[in-house]
């Protein structure tokens, strides 16, 4: 007898049936159609079939069908061992991000207490100040002449040898699809043309109110498309299955274009023609990282800086401002919301219009709110009703929903809110609305529902963490239908899909040498540790032991356990050989000079807390030579270990950079610096 | 044991009285200790929201990667057991731990040893080929039992394939690759 339907294990009624007989019908009651690909737990379910009779008679059956379900069976725990390898990677990588992020805005957090107090020590306070000095402390009028003057693209002018594409006013479809080709090719465009572009989007900014008013009635659709984060491939996915803009295919693209992946230039650039092409079907929502204090750390300002050398000035300083002209969000039909983070307990739609968005050049560290110079160091009182305007914004652009009700600060990012489901369900009543729209997280199918289907969460950027970690994902809004989710991965060879074996392994590879990493930079620490509770000196310490020891130093909540076997050495009696934590990689300089034991445990401090220094150092290299003096160096580096208790001597710095040679005349590259230390593979890779 | 007086009728400080260790019950309790934090750690991985719950969906996936091969009807008593009325969707760290360690200690859902897994494979070789056809497969695995759903028998697929020829599988290669060592 055969069962036609797909079994639910969600669904409440399942019948039990013991091993050895006929299959019973499985009952289950219908449930709605998934979006595109079914996920494992959710299936179509069908109405049973009628009941047939136990026949004792027929064992033969009952042989096969225990047979059949032993299969099943071994081969489910197989899959589930995998699923469990996939999310396992997938917690590492999602917990080594939120470090990342809490760790820089720790940072910022700690240079706003300083300066909310008064400093004793005024080479702190100058270090600090340099750090959150903005581009430009003009204002107004002044401002916008300063701007025009510095970012005008007849400053520059386009050599005869340029190859690349050739921008001008006024801007047309055939430009768009030009540089669509061009990006393509890996053709960089000329910085005069860049600059001519972002003015021209600047220019049509500046008319757009704080929430774009979208409607579907002429188009009867339009397209929400989430984080892309400089990913050309995704955008380049999304464009083909889905139609270039135009009036008659409107996008909104709901911020996050820049940082991470290296095309954020071009990523921006087509989505800025876009938008001066089709001024009144393509809309931009402020994302968190269109700020230029992220940018700092997380790799757009890098990009400009290396495309465009000697133009990166200009070009950040226009990116800067152009940001704080993005609308911040829209308002489909009147009622879907759409906010690249989401919402907040005092969110009113009447307060956002109110806001004069262009005050906000950082969202996060505003600096009307934070002094632009070191001389205002005062005990900053900061009205109620100012903290509140800039809480609205913030909000908007960096909160995360939750399962259970409320509304509490979003300690984890460091900014905005954790909002649940009472809040959502106020907000939607408050404005007649019936769903809100929002990106910022990314999700391993590329979508998300909470709150009981009435937040939707859209993510474009696939394999975000390493190839095969999550698919991207688009919706379509149509005139009074529900949304259609679509979903995509880019990958060369995108006709064929993973295996779940294939995809595991990509992403777990990544993750594990990832972890490896850590541990090569923590390696001073580690050993210390492992030392403590190996007072025999074995070599061996217990799998609790150095599961507490990794976690602790790391400060990462991971699944070590389940992890241990992929990362050290055990021996026969289930003791882990805790040298081989460092077994795969290794932390060198790339020149040669002498090591001890202090000098390497420098090293490491100084590689743990790379991504932070060089984003200090590239704030405080404001003309962005790459050069910045050896007292500047020092003070960072030591500046910065008081900050996370790393040891960081400014004697010993100095020292190490004398030996690498890279003290010249009182300053010192730190771009060469950084690069001095370098990761390498050492021994046997990694068990698989 | 209680105090007593010495001879020079001094009752020993209570807090310096010496207890008996009983080394069995030690090794019992460090065992159920690691038994919790194994568990504990399971099912943080499935706590998105770390609220200490998981989905209800989630559940067959956690259990079997802690080395337990239940099948999908098992699963639902397992699930029955640490499901919550009220709120039947998800399942609370704390339930779910009670249940499990008995389970682990109890050493159940242990799963069918190799050469049982060998007889089912000659039991739907009805010919004695020596292999299954993917149709075959698709007949049994997909309509009978506890049917697998197309994504299921997909990966099925793959691990069961000969890399030379394209639709058949020689099955006692194959046990090699579904009884897969859990880690731990």
């Amino acid at each position: 007898m055969l069962s036609e339907g797909w079994k639910c294990f969600c669904c409440p009624q399942i019948l039990k049936y013991p091993r050895r007989s006929v299959v019973a019908p499985i009952q289950h009651p219908p449930s709605e159609p998934a979006p595109s690909q079914p996920l494992p737990q959710t299936e179509h379910c069908s109405p049973p079939p009628p009941p047939r009779p136990v026949r004792p008679k027929r064992k033969k059956s009952d042989i096969t069908l225990a047979a059949v379900v032993i299969i099943q069976t071994w081969f489910r725990r197989r899959r589930a061992l995998y699923e469990m390898r996939r999310k396992t990677a997938w917690t590492i990588y999602q917990n080594i991000e939120y470090a990342g992020e809490q760790d820089q805005l720790k940072l910022y957090n700690f240079f706003l207490e300083l300066m909310q107090a008064v400093t004793t020590n005024p080479h702190d306070a100058q270090v600090v100040a340099k750090v959150l000095r903005r581009n430009s402390s003009l204002t107004g009028l002044a401002e916008e002449l300063d701007l025009k003057h510095l970012t005008t693209p007849e400053a520059i002018t386009v050599e005869s040898s340029y190859r690349g594409p050739h921008i001008h006013t006024p801007i047309h479809k055939g430009h768009f699809e030009a540089l669509i080709l061009a990006f393509q090719r890996g053709e960089l465009l000329h910085a005069h043309y860049v600059l001519l572009i972002l003015h021209e989007l600047r220019h049509i900014l500046k008319r757009l109110p704080n929430v774009n008013i979208v409607s579907t009635h002429q188009s009867r659709y339009v397209t929400v498309v989430g984080d892309l984060h400089g990913s050309l491939a995704d955008l380049m996915v999304i464009f083909h299955k889905n139609g270039l803009p135009s009036n008659e295919n409107p996008y909104i693209f709901n911020g996050d274009i820049v940082d991470r992946g290296f095309q954020s230039m071009e990523v921006f650039l087509l989505i800025s023609v876009a938008v001066i092409v089709y001024p009144n079907n393509v809309y931009l929502n402020r994302g968190n990282h269109e700020d230029h204090v992220l940018n700092l750390r997380y790799g757009f300002m890098k990009e400009i800086i290396y495309k465009y050398k000697s133009h990166a000035t200009r070009l950040l300083r226009l990116f800067e401002n152009i940001y704080s002209w993005l609308p911040i969000a829209s308002l489909i039909d009147d009622h879907i919301f759409v906010a690249h983070g989401g919402i907040s307990d005092i969110t009113d739609l009447n307060k956002i219009n109110e806001i004069k968005r262009q005050k906000y050049i950082s969202v996060l560290s505003p600096n009307f709110i934070i002094p632009a110079n070191e001389d205002q160091f005062q005990i900053s009182s900061i009205s109620d009703e100012v903290l509140l305007e800039w809480r609205q914004i913030l909000d908007l652009l960096w909160s995360d929903p939750k399962q259970a009700d409320g509304c509490e600060p979003n300690t984890y990012r460091g900014g905005g809110c954790y909002w649940g489901p009472d809040v959502t369900e106020k907000i939607l009543q408050k404005h007649n609305w019936t769903l809100l729209i929002r990106s910022h997280e990314c999700k391993e199918e590329g979508f998300g529902y909470s709150h009981d289907k009435k937040v939707l969460t859209i993510f474009s950027a696939s394999n975000y963490y390493a190839v095969g970690s999550n698919r991207g994902a688009y919706v379509k809004i149509i005139t009074n239908q529900p949304p259609i989710i679509i979903q995509f991965m880019a990958t060369r060879a995108t006709h064929k899909t993973l295996t779940l074996w294939e995809r595991v392994s990509y992403v777990e590879d990544q993750a594990i040498q990832n972890l490896a990493e850590k541990f090569s930079v923590n390696k001073s620490r580690l050993m210390k540790e492992f030392a403590l509770v190996d007072p025999g000196n074995t070599g061996r310490i217990s799998v609790n032991a150095w599961c507490d020891i990794v976690s602790h130093v790391l400060d990462l909540q991971l699944p070590w356990r389940t992890l241990r076997a992929r990362l050290v050495d055990t021996d026969i009696s289930g003791m882990v050989i805790y040298e081989s934590t460092f077994r795969s990689k290794e932390l060198r300089f790339t020149s040669n000079i002498s090591t001890n034991p202090r000098r390497e445990s420098l090293c490491q401090a100084i590689y743990r807390n790379k991504d932070l220094l060089e984003t200090v150092f590239r704030a405080i290299d404001k003309d962005n030579s790459g050069v910045i003096s050896m007292q500047e160096f020092t003070e960072v580096c030591s500046f910065l270990g008081k900050h996370n208790g790393s040891k960081l001597d400014e004697k010993q710095i100095m020292d190490l950079a004398a030996s690498i040679d890279l003290n010249k005349n009182g300053v010192i590259d730190f771009n060469e610096f950084l690069e001095a230390f370098r990761i390498v593979d050492v021994g046997d890779r990694f068990q698989n | 044991m209680a105090a007593t007086t010495d001879e020079a009728g001094v009752v020993p400080d209570p807090v310096n009285r010496v207890t008996l260790r009983d080394p069995i019950r030690e090794s019992e309790e460090r065992a159920n200790q690691a038994r919790i934090k194994r568990l504990t750690e399971a099912f943080n991985v499935f706590d998105q929201e770390s609220n200490n719950t998981i989905p209800s969906t989630e559940l067959g996936t956690v259990v079997r990667s802690l080395g337990l091969v239940p099948t999908e009807g098992e699963l639902q008593d397992i699930l029955s057991e640490m499901s919550d009325d009220s709120n039947p969707e998800s399942i609370h760290l704390e339930r779910f731990l009670n249940v499990m360690n008995v389970i682990l200690k109890d050493r159940r859902y242990q799963g069918e040893p190799e050469s049982k897994i060998l007889r089912a494979f000659q039991v739907l070789d009805a010919e004695n080929n020596g292999f299954i056809t993917e149709e075959e497969f698709r007949n049994y695995l997909c309509k009978e039992g506890e049917p697998f759903n197309d994504e299921e028998f997909q990966d099925f697929m793959t691990i069961a394939l000969d890399d030379e020829s394209d639709r058949i599988c020689t099955y006692k290669d194959f046990i090699q690759n579904l009884v897969v060592e859990d880690n731990d």
